[in-house]
């Protein structure tokens, strides 16, 4: 992974593909680090999203394609249309993986067509081919899934727009297929679909026929690393347990309990009838109508927690992959659905138009506390989506998000940060959340403080867990530990194992070590944290970012979150601090 | 009621267990002893197994510096994923992070005084683990949550091959539990059904132990 591949859309006589040596700047960063730092320096930070100075930038992780377990999340990073900032969202499935042995870093797709030809690329061994092909025009991703397995067989992997990224839709996702050649896994958030969009790429089809899987610097040390990773992976309650038997979907249940689960948008912290759609519910209804094993399923090779599975329709025909938690959230107890048949039909749906679960569920509520449907009422919220992939005038609006929804209906209580709509965690019951919510780079994202392993990784000092002044600097050690992990581009959910089980962080650090014959230090995470995180400030600053934005909406301050009542309280001027280093 | 389930998929029933069962134990005392009197559950597999502890909605940090009272509800969870997952997780290194809801009641005290009456809640892993064992041996389960449980699992009635009695007799066919008494509480019994030579359901096998 030496080359980085770049593709000039607006290129006279049209698209132009150069390969070039990874530029030293950029070496040693892989996912997140790179797409960040290639925005960083190379988008002008006050570009228009879906112009042709905007690049969207595609980069699998540090060990992708390597024999390293956990190691298949694609990055997608670009200025975003949705909150106007820096953007990276990332994915599993197989491309990364391809995209590792065929010895790419990234690949940059800049410019922009002079026409409206739909494009698709192919990337082959030794082979780039672009070409026009306006026959996949409209199409979900799940045709255009079938049209090309028709040219290439399903041994090869895509990367995909649906119509919502074609319509350059501020919620539009990239879709990456997964083992069984299913557009299933989305770099959701922040609109990367709109800006693949807008580059006139419908597809790229991966294909690393011929490619074999890329050498360790010390293959004796990296399998054994590899081995101790797996097996701590395996031993861990959360990793080879918990998300297996159920999925991310095990949070319904427990977050409802505490009174944190959002509810008809962000109304209550508790939905009646969440053990409808619990985890548990679920994994129970996917091994019944599937056969035992089908709550349990990896996205990519080389998966070992296999944290999704295979939701089955009444009849027993594959409906959609196993939805997640916040997926589920969205649709279900942020729109009072209950219906685990009518969430998996609209996370179907999501998929084929290629639009983000977190972002389209806030904002069918939204649309719902406007009175555009009424809540519960989960046909309702499947024409609504079905609006989005026609592309209707009403579709067009609910497609650029739930901000943009709540500002033409008139709606107070949007929950959105920087334009991005909030996860499924209430920032008034878990208020720590809530100051990352507030102050990421990326707008609300959980995901933007989720390494749960700061104690391990030696990120920050220890901070005492009984003092709730201590909140604001346990979210800055969280977001700068996962935009070092993010910067390796490995599953985020290895941080549970790694949490817990120093063994399992150091097999982590061998494998990157005895693979590139490095000698990494956790003093060098943090410091590629913050390096990370550093550069995303500074281009939201360059883009008219101020400390205004980096707040939750006024009706978490002011409006009382039953079962416990509680307002978010965390203040401004501690707010102002995380990024204080 | 006494409801005698034989099932072929007594995992069918975990999450009802999600729902909330009755039990009873000594008022006013810890939450680990509560649980071991009321329950049955080990000390030792709370202490390992459950990371995770609500008492009416709030996170527990301390099971033995922590008071159950009647009307309680306790809910149970192995360890979860996501920062929220962490951040939930009894004496968290997170736990600043959700201050706001954290229990803070009153500390627990060796042996009630009387008998307090609880709600218990088990999730996930836990309710995988412990289910069998307490299903085997009778849960008590408000009316209305087991009539609206049963209804959504198992909308024709019960699947082809189990067998159930009501208060020792044969339940008959189709959807029998429109007749219970939703403000009442009941006592479900779910066993694996034995299958026969035939393959078909016959007598419940003996109670499976929940693990130590």
């Amino acid at each position: 992974m030496d080359k980085i591949l770049r593709i000039q859309m607006g290129a006279e006589g049209g698209p132009k593909a150069k390969v070039e040596p990874l530029p030293a700047a950029y070496a040693g960063l892989g996912g997140r680090g790179l797409t960040s730092a290639i925005v960083a320096h190379e988008v002008p930070p006050s570009c228009h999203p879906l112009g042709e100075d905007n690049k969207l930038v595609i980069a699998p992780g540090l060990l992708s394609g390597s024999a390293a377990a956990m190691s298949g999340r694609l990055s997608v990073g670009c200025k975003s249309p949705l909150t106007g900032g820096i953007k990276e969202a990332n994915a599993g499935g197989m491309p990364a993986q391809m995209l590792g042995r065929l010895g790419f870093a990234a690949v940059v797709l800049e410019g922009k067509p002079r026409d409206d030809t739909l494009y698709r690329i192919y990337l082959g061994k030794d082979k780039v081919e672009i070409r026009p092909d306006n026959r996949l025009r409209g199409l979900g991703n799940y045709a255009v899934a079938e049209t090309m397995k028709a040219e290439y067989g399903d041994k090869v992997s895509l990367i995909s727009i649906g119509p919502a990224g074609e319509m350059k839709m501020a919620a539009a996702s990239v879709a990456c297929t997964d083992m069984e050649f299913r557009p299933t896994r989305h770099a959701g958030r922040g609109g990367v679909g709109a800006v693949m969009g807008s580059k006139g790429v419908k597809v790229i089809v991966v294909d690393d026929t011929g490619c074999g899987v890329r050498r360790p610097q010390d293959p004796e040390a990296f399998k054994e690393a590899n081995k101790k990773f797996v097996e701590g992976l395996r031993k861990h309650a959360v990793t080879g347990q918990g998300l297996p038997a159920y999925g991310t979907n095990v949070l319904t249940n427990v977050i409802n309990e505490a009174g944190a689960y959002p509810t008809k948008n962000f109304m209550w912290g508790r939905f009646a009838n969440c053990n409808k759609i619990s985890g548990e519910t679920q994994a129970e209804t996917e091994n019944a109508r599937g056969g035992e094993g089908s709550a349990t399923h990896g996205c990519h090779r080389g998966c070992v927690i296999r944290c999704s599975g295979t939701y089955y329709d009444k009849d027993g025909a594959y409906l959609t992959k196993q939805p997640e938690y916040e997926t589920v959230w969205a649709f279900g107890g942020n729109c009072a659905i209950d219906d685990l048949d009518a969430i998996a039909t609209l996370d179907r749906l999501c998929d084929d138009f290629g639009l983000d679960t977190i972002e389209t569920g806030a904002t069918v509520a939204v649309a719902m506390e406007a009175g555009v449907a009424a809540f519960g009422d989960a046909q309702a919220a499947i024409r609504l989506v079905k609006e989005i992939g026609a592309g209707t005038p009403l579709g067009r609006i609910l497609g650029n998000g739930a901000a943009v929804t709540g500002r033409v209906y008139g709606v107070e209580r949007v929950p959105v940060v920087k334009g991005q709509a909030m996860p499924a965690y209430d920032p008034r019951g878990v208020q720590g959340i809530g100051v990352t919510y507030a102050t990421s780079t990326m707008g609300a994202d959980h995901t933007a403080g989720y390494a749960v392993a700061t104690n391990i990784l030696g990120v920050g000092g220890n901070v005492n867990p009984l003092q709730p002044e201590g909140q604001v600097d346990l979210s800055r050690n969280l977001q700068i530990a996962t935009a070092a992990i993010d910067a390796t581009g490995m599953c985020l959910f290895i941080a549970f194992a790694i949490m817990d089980q120093p063994e399992t962080f150091q097999a982590l650090v061998n494998l990157i070590n005895t693979f590139h014959g490095l000698k990494l230090t956790a003093d060098d995470v943090t410091a590629l944290g913050k390096k990370v995180l550093s550069l995303e400030r500074e281009f939201n600053r360059k883009a008219g970012f101020t400390q205004a934005m980096d707040r939750l909406p006024d009706f978490f301050r002011k409006e009382k979150l039953p079962p416990h009542n509680v307002v978010f309280q965390v203040k401004d001027e501690e707010l102002d601090r995380v990024f204080n280093w | 009621m006494d409801i005698e389930w034989a099932a072929c998929r007594p995992s069918l029933f975990f999450p009802l267990l999600g729902e909330g069962i009755r039990v009873e134990g000594p008022d006013g005392s810890s939450v680990a002893e509560f649980l071991a009197q009321a329950a049955g559950i080990d000390p030792a597999y709370l202490a390992r197994r459950v990371q995770t502890v609500f008492l009416n909605g709030h996170p527990v940090d301390d099971l033995a510096r922590t008071a159950v009272r009647g009307g309680d509800a306790i809910a149970l969870s192995a360890a979860l994923p996501g920062l929220a997952g962490a951040v939930l997780r009894r004496g968290s290194a997170y736990a600043a992070m959700r201050h706001s809801i954290t229990w803070e009641g009153t500390p627990g005290e060796k042996g009630g005084a009387g008998t307090a009456a609880a709600t218990l809640k088990l999730f996930n892993l836990v309710a995988r683990e412990l289910g069998p064992g307490l299903l085997a041996a009778g849960v008590r389960v408000p009316g209305e949550a087991l009539c609206g449980f049963l209804e959504r699992s198992f909308p024709g009635g019960a699947p082809a091959g189990d067998a159930v009695r009501l208060d020792g007799r044969p339940s008959g066919a189709g959807p029998w539990w429109r007749g219970l008494p939703p403000a009442e509480t009941h006592r479900l019994r779910v066993l694996p059904a034995q299958e026969t030579e035939s393959g078909a359901p016959g007598a419940p096998r003996e109670a499976v132990s929940p693990p130590s």
